[in-house]
């Protein structure tokens, strides 16, 4: 076994003077460019801007500099977060080539914090997928089975988080879309308490529900990179003022049945109840619980993600940004303006787009309003009172990340369906706005990695990441690589 | 423009109610024009399918009592963001600390520069103003259009 370098490591070392920031970087890249060859978890990169920011770093820390939080660390930011390096473009066609003029305020802490950008990682148009085989541009590998999806929609960030060391990826996650990918790909993948970080700068999806997270390796450093990002902005009106707050005494543990049902793969569920077992003989306290509104979940997600993302992507009209249809004619019911925004966005946006578009239109309409979106709201509310009331008894929750392991790409794409039912474990948090974090907790028969989920109530997110990292002591699932990659160590 | 509510209705019996049933390919192509988004008509019929089968996943919500439950619109904590009501210059791009001299007219160059088509700091798009021949046309077919 390859024990990989973990962000905190790298850091303590650079700070000790062991290794320079160049020093580090350099093979950094080297096995970056390798590792992505393989995955394609990358749609653009930086090594020549890397590299100036990694000599700047070492002048200053020469001069007498204190090294700050995330001194020389690199990191990825998935491409629907604005960086005024390189481009923005949300995985679509319609977004090709835009350049962000401001660098997205999580972005902008890690940077301050001296952790030195890298690259963009390729994601599901706009964040709309569980596979990312709906990226535009191209679709990522799984690094431990390169015929099988990284997962999404942050795929790039976690097939480069399953491979790699000493580095970290930033997603964001609307029902899912740090934990699943970070559990296919073997990974830790953090979404916090709802407004924990800015969402200025992160191109919106769902705005009620998205979040900005790490993946990593570790449960550690995710706290580290949240702990630099975190704190009121006063750029996003939803960002917490409350500092994080501090974990303690959380022992009491509660696996919720309506997570372990039928339609779980019993080697996920087993190796989940292995991992719930460990957990047990770290000396926690489990007891099963109930989340009645459960099964409601998924539906209540697709409508107000849909009836949100109908609204947010009503910006991408071929006027201000992106790609613009050629000779938009107009038609007896529409005046020229109306041509051109018809036929940008239908020629920009991908077919799953268009789908949720669509139906978030629906469900907004007059005269089914009422019936879809109003009802889901109200839904919504049952959904995190079951939390609220849970969270009475028991301090966390623990079940699976994904119902299934990583499947084949193309097996699940032209059923989209079959493709929202990868997320029935993880949109509940984001209907509540509740922390979460998926953990590596062993491998199925195939060599596949299995995610164990861990879910906090709101603010309690140093709490979920404590309990990850005892975890983690105890365990070494976090520390595992495939074996191609393992061989191509520097 | 004007929606008549009749065109979206799922089926041809018009009552949603639960009850299921297809979405029309009419009222795709209709949705479609509401949202400002061209669908190919080799898609309609795929969509109009695909809107049926959610439809029904989703009419799973209608076995939820939620009388008297209030709608959750957002999940934040607290919404205490507001700051003493003083006036302060607007920041814009300023936020990143090596671009606090960037001054408003490169802001607003920047943020042209994504634009499929601009002039200096205005984006251009087609005439959306009738000559007034046109105008007077257009507000005759219009009000005949309209009920």
């Amino acid at each position: 076994m390859t024990t990989l370098g973990s962000v905190t490591t790298l850091q303590r070392k650079i700070a000790a003077g062991e290794i320079g920031v160049t020093a580090a970087l350099e093979p950094f890249l080297r096995q970056l460019e390798r590792i992505d060859d393989r995955v394609g978890g990358l749609l653009e990169s930086f090594p020549d801007q890397a590299m100036k920011c990694a000599r700047e770093a070492d002048q200053r820390l020469a001069g007498g500099a204190p090294a700050r939080a995330l001194e020389g660390v690199p990191f990825t930011a998935k491409g629907n977060i604005c960086t005024r390096v390189g481009s923005t473009n949300a995985g679509s066609q319609l977004l090709r080539g835009f350049r962000s003029p401001y660098d997205a305020t999580a972005v902008a802490r890690l940077l301050e914090a001296g952790a030195i950008l890298v690259g963009k990682t390729n994601l599901d148009e706009f964040g709309m997928g569980s596979s990312c085989e709906n990226s535009s541009f191209q679709p990522t590998r799984n690094p431990w089975d390169l015929e099988r999806v990284p997962g999404g929609s942050s795929g790039g960030a976690a097939a480069l988080a399953g491979a790699l060391g000493a580095s970290f990826h930033l997603g964001s996650d609307t029902g899912g879309s740090i934990r699943q990918p970070a559990a296919l790909c073997g990974a830790t993948g953090f979404k916090p308490t709802y407004g924990a970080v800015s969402r200025y700068g992160l191109l919106a999806f769902g705005s009620s529900l998205d979040q900005i997270g790490p993946l990593a390796r570790t449960a550690e450093d995710c706290e580290l990179i949240v702990r630099v990002m975190s704190g009121a902005d006063p750029f996003d009106a939803t960002s917490l003022s409350e500092p994080l707050e501090t974990s303690t005494g959380q022992r009491r543990l509660g696996i919720p049945r309506e997570y372990f049902v039928d339609s779980i793969d019993a080697e996920v569920r087993e190796r989940v109840l292995a991992g719930i077992q460990t957990l047990e003989q770290l000396g926690y306290e489990v007891r099963e619980v109930s989340l009645p509104h459960t099964e409601y979940a998924n539906a209540c997600y697709q409508v107000i993600s849909t009836a949100e993302a109908s609204s947010n992507l009503a910006r991408y009209d071929g006027v201000h940004y992106g790609v613009r249809a050629e000779a938009a004619s107009a038609t007896a019911d529409s005046t020229p303006l109306t041509a051109l925004y018809r036929e940008s966005r239908g020629q920009g946006f991908g077919a799953e787009v268009r789908r949720r578009v669509l139906l978030g239109t629906f469900v907004l309409s007059a005269g089914h309003c009422e019936a879809y979106y109003q009802r889901a709201l109200r839904v919504r509310t049952r959904i995190r009172e079951d939390f609220e009331r849970v969270f009475e008894e028991v301090d966390a929750l623990v079940c699976p990340t994904s119902p299934i392991p990583p499947f084949r790409l193309g097996e699940r794409v032209t059923d989209p369906l079959a493709l929202y039912a990868c997320d029935i474990l993880t949109v509940s948090a984001n209907l509540a706005g509740i922390p979460g974090v998926s953990i590596p907790c062993g491998s199925d028969e195939d060599g596949l990695p299995v995610g164990l989920q861990i879910l906090g109530p709101a603010g309690g997110d140093l709490g979920v990441l404590a309990i990850a990292q005892e975890f983690q002591s105890e365990t070494s699932h976090h520390e595992l690589l495939p074996d191609w990659v393992r061989g191509e160590q520097p | 423009m004007t929606v008549s509510d009749d065109s979206l209705d799922r089926g041809d019996a018009g009552d949603r109610g639960g009850s299921g049933g297809p979405v029309s390919p009419e009222a795709i192509s209709h949705i479609a024009s509401l949202a400002r988004l061209q669908v190919p008509d080799t898609e309609v019929a795929a969509l109009s399918q695909h809107f049926s089968r959610i439809l029904d996943f989703v009419d799973k919500l209608e076995e939820v009592d939620v009388d008297g439950v209030a709608p959750t619109l957002h999940p934040a904590i607290s919404l205490d963001q507001a700051r003493p009501d003083v006036p302060e210059p607007t920041r814009g791009l300023a936020m990143n600390p090596d671009q606090a001299e960037v001054g408003a007219e490169v802001a607003v160059e920047r943020v042209a520069a994504n634009a499929p088509d601009a002039d200096g700091a205005c984006f251009l798009v087609p005439r959306v103003v009738d000559a007034p021949a046109d105008r007077s046309t257009r507000e005759n077919n219009d009000s005949a259009s309209t009920p």
